[in-house]
């Protein structure tokens, strides 16, 4: 009987509160993804490129899980009172009936354990196919061929995710439970006290709205401005303008709206006045949780685009100019490369002489002079200035020889460089500054000349850039590219027998034939195995790779974890409202209302609704973002940023549809409390 | 007073439950309702006032039986017909107001005639009639939590007069006021029943309220047993304490001695 009873209420509970028990499921969902994201098959296979970074990422993951809880919790405690405070009745009858407070407390405990249960036995292998999914598809996505797929279950993650999500359903319940349990009967029979409009005080409200647009403006101008200067303080204060602006806007609303509506409530018909008025009374009585909500949804919106960015200034394609950079001796090389079957493997192997400029030699002479002057001439920017101040700092550029640069020209498939001894050219390895990529050309088309131990030495008009190693053995600012004799004489290597490294290429033949991650990894072997020291391109790819994937996955993780928050705490706010004042609508049908208006009427008023929490977080992402993208977040040179805007229309667009299909779920509940109203008309709403 | 018929209800019944659990709250009611009357329903708790007054109001449909209004038969009501009889035929006087309370007193007065795309003019020049009518001139930009019990009814009263309705009914309009306030509604009512020949139908089980009704309904069980009319040259008092006196004989305030 006990357990009957349980079952039906649980089961009541879950078909009140779809949309609650929907957004449990989803947690659960990102709950697992999250935990499991060590044993996902691309991060099995990152962790053999990219072990260390990985750790670091994670090391992260339980603090992203335990906020994440955190967030959940807030929406459990607040969708679980409002689910009590519906059976404040029921649970008086109970303690009237004689049930000892205890006893009810632990019906209520079953009761959250069993829609636990519920939740965890849908969420779970939801969860488990969509881990699954996201494996085969960005092994597909990335090209990853050697990814052999198998299926895993983590069972810590399991384990995890059922006990962190059991505990914040138990945690909230019994905190909720014992303040229930506590009450006199007479308390939870009294049929609860819906608030009433009051006017209140108007200047408040004026001085909360004001003070909030003011707080706003200002974190969005110091946002902009400031945040750039990376000062813990300043953008403290950014972030404190800011939530404290968006909680003032929304208790300050209130007024404005009701302002509002009674202007308009002399020009507009009878139920857009009352839609009015109940979206005045949101954000008079439920501000708090308004701006929480939109928060949220700024928060989600600046993952999202943090994530894009990250992920885009991580994923500029690398050219694959060299296969490995081997860092030993001409015979430790040719050693370990002689076998036959391994020659046939490789395309070039040459040395890469880069070196310092020789400042031990007492003739060394170095001036930039001629190319600061004519960078000077450009006009004034802020990178221009960055340029100058870095040059000011240098003493001289890294010197790279012509045969070698000439070497890396022929294997990248690229034109050879011809050099005399009075002409260089210029180097960078940083491709994604601005400085270098754009300011600098312009100067180099003045053709400049640097001094050189007292010699005129003309910069060609053009900047290389192309990667002088596999990987990131090295990176350099600026280089000079000059003929093999000056590199003997201007570097410390005067025999030229100093290599940095020597640089292999892959038969373009043995990639084709085997896949290009195959073909590296059979290169491995020989030079594994006479234990050299080595870069690869695999490791550009997994340093890459992994960038993205984490970028992505975090903070897309919390972004959508965020929005879904967000919109089910908002949209359990307003089915909560619409509950405690059915009372309006029946009254409405009495007065004369027709169904179909008052169903366009509810429609309408749950947009403005959503409207009311999302603008403001839009209005505010844009900025957040304009903030990000000007500070910390700069997108490499060579992305463009229509790219950018394709990416971020379509994570937008993302958001509009999951936005969309939570406005449709609260349309489909209103609708359906709606229809019940309608049906029970003239069969005794009012008895 | 014209002698035009507005009401005919013809054998209503209305049970509520079904099988051992049916009430049978209305047993075969008929009465006729003239146009400008001021009828008033009395009877003890549970008697059916109330059953009969919602299905007057469309708000109950009766499990057999008819009511015509201007010989229209209410059962036949459905989708904007319906909805055009509620805000436009009759008026309605709940006893618990039923305002709407996130709207002003202009508002909750004004929406009736809104829900039905009455022309903004008209509609502003009703207003000012009813408010007046009602003395809430000065209350028109108060929510409904400022005001006094006696100050709600009467914007709920002025909210069921401003579609200019054939038919008032009132449910124990004066069941939460203090007597004071409650006088004063009754003055008023009488006073637009008087000026403006409304015909109004008045539930309620106050003796003094329902000495303002030209004729008194007594049911009981379900079923009408006693009708009392208020002499043409009568006094309110004199009427009231025919009235009284004839409560006290039916044993109206004896049924709930069991």
């Amino acid at each position: 009987m006990f357990f009957k009873q349980l079952r039906q209420q649980t089961r009541q509970d879950r078909q009140d509160n779809r949309l609650y028990f929907s957004s449990l499921v989803v947690a659960i969902v990102a709950f697992y993804t999250l935990l499991s994201l060590p044993q996902q098959d691309v991060m099995l296979y990152l962790r053999t490129l990219e072990s260390e970074a990985l750790q670091k990422l994670f090391t992260l993951l339980p603090l992203v899980f335990f906020l994440s809880l955190f967030f959940v919790f807030c929406l459990v405690y607040l969708a679980n009172k409002a689910a009590l405070e519906r059976r404040r009745k029921q649970l008086g009858l109970y303690l009237m009936s004689g049930m000892r407070p205890r006893r009810l407390f632990a019906r209520l405990m079953l009761e959250a354990l069993w829609n636990s249960g519920a939740a965890l036995l849908l969420g779970l292998p939801l969860a488990l196919l969509l881990t699954e999914a996201t494996s085969l598809v960005t092994a597909k996505i990335i090209g990853l061929d050697l990814l052999q797929h198998h299926f895993s279950l983590d069972l810590s993650a399991l384990w995890l995710t059922i006990m962190g999500f059991s505990a914040v359903l138990l945690l909230s319940m019994a905190l909720l439970s014992s303040h229930y349990c506590r009450q006199v009967p007479a308390n939870l029979l009294r049929p609860q006290i819906w608030r009433q409009q009051r006017p209140g005080k108007q200047w408040v409200l004026r001085l909360a709205l004001t003070t909030g647009v003011a707080l706003l403006l200002l974190a969005y101008v110091g946002g902009i401005y400031w945040l750039r200067r990376f000062d813990l303080w300043l953008t403290a204060l950014i972030l404190l303008a800011g939530i404290c602006g968006t909680f003032l806007l929304y208790q300050g609303l209130g007024g404005w709206l009701g302002r509002a509506a009674q202007q308009r409530s002399r020009s507009r018909s009878g139920l857009a006045i009352f839609n009015q008025r109940e979206l005045q009374e949101h954000a008079l009585y439920e501000h708090r949780t308004l701006a929480v909500a939109s928060l949220l949804a700024l928060l989600a919106l600046s993952c999202v685009s943090f994530g894009i960015g990250t992920g885009f200034s991580r994923l500029q394609a690398q050219a694959r100019t060299v296969d490995f950079s081997i860092e030993a001796t001409q015979e430790e090389v040719t050693s370990a490369l002689a076998p036959a079957e391994t020659q046939q493997d490789i395309a070039a192997l040459y040395p890469m002489y880069l070196s310092y400029f020789d400042f031990q030699d007492s003739s060394a002479q170095f001036s930039w002079s001629q190319l600061t002057s004519a960078i000077r001439a450009l006009p004034a920017s802020e990178a221009q200035q960055s340029l100058l101040t870095n040059l000011a700092n240098r003493d001289a550029p890294y010197l790279i020889a012509l045969s070698s640069y000439n070497n890396l020209c022929t294997s990248a498939g690229l034109p050879t460089l011809t050099l005399s001894d009075q002409q260089a050219l210029l180097y960078t390895g940083f491709t994604d500054s601005q400085a270098l990529t754009q300011v600098l050309p312009q100067a180099l088309n003045a053709t400049p000349t640097l001094q050189i131990n007292g010699q005129a030495i003309q910069l060609l008009p053009r900047l290389e850039s192309i990667n002088l190693v596999a990987d990131r053995a090295i990176t350099i600012y600026l280089g000079l590219i000059v003929s093999d004799r000056n590199y003997q004489r201007w570097s410390s290597d005067k025999s030229l027998n100093q290599p940095f490294c020597w640089n292999l290429k892959l038969s373009e033949q043995l990639v084709e034939q085997d896949g290009l991650i195959q073909a590296i990894t059979r290169l491995q072997q020989p030079l594994d195995a006479a234990g050299l020291t080595y870069d690869s391109y695999l490791s550009g790819i997994g340093r890459r790779l992994f960038y993205t994937v984490a970028a992505s996955y975090l903070t897309i993780y919390l972004g959508v974890l965020f929005l879904i928050i967000a919109n089910t705490l908002s949209g359990l706010k307003y089915l909560q409202q619409l509950q405690q004042t059915s009372r309006r609508w029946q009254t409405l049908l009495l007065l004369g209302a027709q169904i179909t208006d008052l169903q366009a009427a509810w429609q309408k008023q749950i947009i403005q609704y959503f409207g009311l929490v999302m603008l403001p977080a839009l209005i505010s992402a844009l900025f957040a973002i304009t903030a990000m993208f000007t500070s910390f977040l700069k997108l490499p040179a060579g992305v463009s940023l229509g790219q950018v805007a394709a990416v971020s229309a379509a994570a937008l667009l993302g958001f509009a549809v999951i936005e969309w299909l939570y406005i449709r779920s609260i349309q489909h509940s209103a609708s359906r409390q709606l229809q019940q109203l309608a049906s029970a008309d003239r069969d005794g709403v009012f008895e | 007073m014209t002698t035009t018929r507005i009401l005919e209800v013809k054998s209503l019944s209305k049970n509520y439950g079904q099988g051992p659990n049916r009430t049978e709250a209305l047993r075969g009611i008929s009465f006729e309702v003239l146009e400008g009357e001021f009828l008033g329903i009395m009877g003890a708790s549970g008697s059916g006032k109330t059953t009969l007054l919602n299905c007057l109001a469309t708000m109950l449909r009766p499990s057999s039986g008819q009511i015509l209004l201007n010989g229209q038969d209410l059962a036949a009501l459905t989708g904007p017909a319906l909805a055009d009889y509620r805000g436009q035929v009759i008026g309605y006087l709940f006893q618990e107001f039923e305002l709407l309370d996130n709207l002003t007193v202009r508002e909750n007065i004004l929406l009736p005639l809104l829900l039905h795309h009455r022309p903004r003019a008209e509609a502003e020049t009703s207003l000012s009639i009813v408010s007046g009518w009602m003395g809430l001139e000065d209350l028109l930009e108060q929510f409904p939590v400022q005001l006094s019990g006696g100050q709600k009814q009467r914007t709920a009263a002025a909210r069921a007069l401003i579609s200019q309705p054939s038919l008032v009914l009132a449910d124990e309009p004066t069941g939460q006021l203090d007597s004071v306030n409650a006088r004063q509604l009754m003055d008023r009512l009488a006073l637009i029943h008087e000026s403006e020949h409304k015909t109004l139908i008045m539930v309620t089980h106050d003796s003094a309220a329902a000495s303002f009704c030209s004729r008194i309904l007594f049911i009981q069980d379900g079923q009408l047993y006693h009708e009392l009319r208020r002499q043409p040259q009568e006094s309110r008092q004199d009427f009231y304490v025919r009235l009284a006196a004839t409560v006290t004989q039916l044993g109206g305030g004896q049924a709930h001695v069991l």
